[in-house]
């Protein structure tokens, strides 16, 4: 997913137009870009350049009069990117803007910017052993009727949720939980914007997860914000949220995916970790 | 009758999208590409493989390319037809089209290739044959197969990468109508780096004069000066395998070839196929010399013969090129255990 959106002047460097769709966390992008505008100035119309911070990918090309630097996720396909930001160039250059903008003109560069924004949809991956409540939390945020009987998902369920979260039309996947499914959990797994990791709760589910499943999504979900969800609190001896967060090492929400009032709780969880 | 034909490739974001389809109007669930997908990529180390998968009351052959590629080509099929039918047809399609995914030039041609899906299991295993010799990967295969007998399919793979200037070959899709047509079995051997092909049966194809005697004496005379100066090469062979694989040339030609001389009225009675193309048939038939035309009437002066044998000469080879058999490695042994097999059951097929 693209995060923000800068377009500067080639001439002198100054900022005409920035969007600011999510956070890129701590990191001071007024001084990287002391670095990088100077490079993009000089280089070839057309030539689309990165560089990579973190969990973020700074990309950015020169066409005609405009730069523009687009900050987008690390999990995302770097070849998808370029051809974003080339269509983009592509739209700004082709047009002479007043600096400052006019409303009009700020208005349009808007309209573009969100249309680009949604060519590249946010992800977010349940990971979990099998009956843990992944399915049921994908029903609970696509505001579908919940699950009585328990189905195993086979390789993978996908989904698109009801809701954008702001500009963002976000994909759901969930993982099956069988153990013959874990060594293709890596494939459902990559491009990941947010991985959640979700248990039932149980010291036994809490202990086998920490074991077993956060070393295998490290290396799959390397660009991408992992947290936890425990399922199933209101069943007896469930272990509380922030037990359970110890034991992982990640923020961890508690949760119950099969009563409708935590819709809007796990909303705000994704919410926040694909914007913050 | 297939119902469609899907290609899909899987990406990182979106999961499976759905890239091409045929017919246009075929409607597609993407809970069934997950499906298909994930079958393919369960358990077979997400390499090259074809699956034959049931879905509700749909039947589903599907060919993936290996995760490099991450597409599959998928036949979907009513619950009355066979997917073993469709084996090696979805293969042929699925490497054609990879072959041109770049720039998406396989959009142009997928009603072509959904024609030849619906019309391969009809065909008769001359046909089938046949079709080898418009590959040049699979002509090049039976080739070296033919001065080696066995190779191991690393050998097999890097001569076609040398030959073809290729960085990858996808040795499955290449081997796999070789392997359903009995021409060549692969087998694992002891110390062997990869799998072993044998050829265990071979096969040729030749322009021969008309079989029908009903062919007057002033066409003879061109028969005769056509096959005097007759040189087959590998132009010829490609000219002699369309004659046989085009369904309706195949008609056409099959029509003339039991009847002799014979009318244009007669043949598109007997084939009912639309006069333009008929006579486009006729025109192509006449030029690569299988047809004269004088006005109305068609005489036969060639037709074209898919010869499948045992590869005899194999034997003799083994001989010369690797001594006494106490010499024998377990590649050559094994060999000649195919050999074997594939003689005595050519023999009971000709009973």
């Amino acid at each position: 997913m693209i995060r923000q959106i800068y377009i500067y002047k080639k001439d002198d460097l100054r900022l005409i137009f920035h969007r600011k769709y999510a956070n890129i966390g701590r990191i001071n992008f007024d001084e990287i870009s002391q670095l990088i505008l100077p490079v993009a100035r000089a280089m070839d119309d057309g030539v689309i350049d990165h560089s990579e911070i973190f969990r973020y990918r700074i990309s950015y090309g020169t066409l005609g009069d405009y730069i523009v630097v687009m900050i987008n996720n690390r999990s995302c396909d770097r070849e998808e990117v370029e051809g974003a930001l080339t269509e983009y160039l592509r739209d700004v250059a082709s047009q002479r803007f007043n600096s400052p903008l006019s409303v009009e003109e700020e208005r349009h560069l808007s309209i573009l910017s969100r249309r680009v924004i949604a060519t590249i949809p946010a992800k977010v991956c349940f990971v979990g052993f099998g009956g843990v409540g992944k399915t049921t939390l994908l029903r609970l945020l696509r505001h579908e009727r919940i699950p009585l009987r328990y189905e195993p998902t086979m390789f993978g369920e996908r989904a698109i949720m009801t809701l954008p979260i702001g500009p963002y039309r976000v994909i759901l996947f969930t993982v099956g939980g069988q153990e013959r499914f874990m060594p293709i959990w890596d494939i459902l797994i990559r491009g990941s914007d947010v991985v959640v990791v979700v248990t039932d709760s149980t010291p036994d589910n809490v202990e086998r997860t920490k074991s077993q499943i956060m070393p295998m999504i490290r290396d799959p979900a390397r660009y991408s914000v992992i947290l936890a969800i425990a399922n199933k609190q209101d069943l007896p001896k469930s272990l509380p949220a922030d037990v359970i967060e110890q034991t992982l090492g990640i923020k961890t929400y508690g949760c119950v995916a099969i009563d409708p009032a935590y819709r809007s709780k796990i909303m705000d969880v994704i919410k926040s970790a694909l914007l913050s | 009758m297939p119902i469609g034909m899907i290609v899909v490739k899987w990406d990182n974001r979106r999961g499976t999208v759905l890239e091409a389809r045929f017919p246009p109007s075929l409607r597609v669930d993407p809970d069934l590409t997950m499906k298909i997908y994930g079958s393919h990529v369960l358990g077979e180390a997400r390499e090259a493989n074809l699956i034959s998968i049931r879905v509700d009351d749909l039947r589903i052959i599907s060919y993936f390319g290996g995760i490099e590629i991450n597409r599959y080509v998928a036949i979907l099929l009513s619950e009355a037809e066979d997917p073993e039918d469709y084996e090696e047809v979805v293969v042929e399609v699925a490497s054609r089209i990879f072959d041109q995914i770049e720039g998406g030039e396989y959009l142009e041609h997928l009603e072509d290739l959904f024609k030849l899906i619906e019309q391969y299991p009809h065909m008769s295993i001359e046909q089938k044959v046949a079709r080898l010799f418009l590959d040049p990967m699979k002509v090049f295969v039976l080739q070296k197969l033919r001065e080696k007998g066995l190779m191991t399919l690393d050998q097999l793979s890097g001569e076609i990468k040398h030959a073809f200037g290729l960085r990858t070959v996808d040795m499955r899709s290449v081997l796999s109508p070789l392997v359903k047509l009995d021409l060549v079995v692969t087998r694992w051997i002891e110390g062997a780096s990869s799998e072993v092909a044998f050829l265990v049966r071979d096969c040729e194809i030749l322009r021969v004069p008309p079989r029908t005697k009903k062919v007057p004496r002033d066409i003879r005379s061109s028969v005769i000066a056509l096959f005097s100066k007759y040189k087959p090469d590998s132009r010829e062979a490609m000219v002699l395998a369309r004659a046989l694989t085009d369904p309706d040339t195949y008609r056409v030609l099959s029509c003339i070839r039991k009847k002799g001389v014979v009318s244009i009225e007669e043949i598109r009675d007997e084939v009912d196929i639309p006069s333009g193309e008929l006579f486009d048939i006729l025109g192509w038939l006449e030029r690569n010399r299988f047809i004269e035309m004088r006005g109305e009437e068609v005489f036969p002066l060639s037709e074209p013969l898919l010869l499948i044998f045992f590869p005899e000469y194999q034997l003799r080879k083994m001989i010369e090129l690797y001594g006494n058999v106490e010499s024998w490695d377990e590649g050559l042994r094994q060999y000649l255990m195919l050999l074997k097999e594939s003689y005595m059951e050519m023999m009971r097929e000709k009973r």
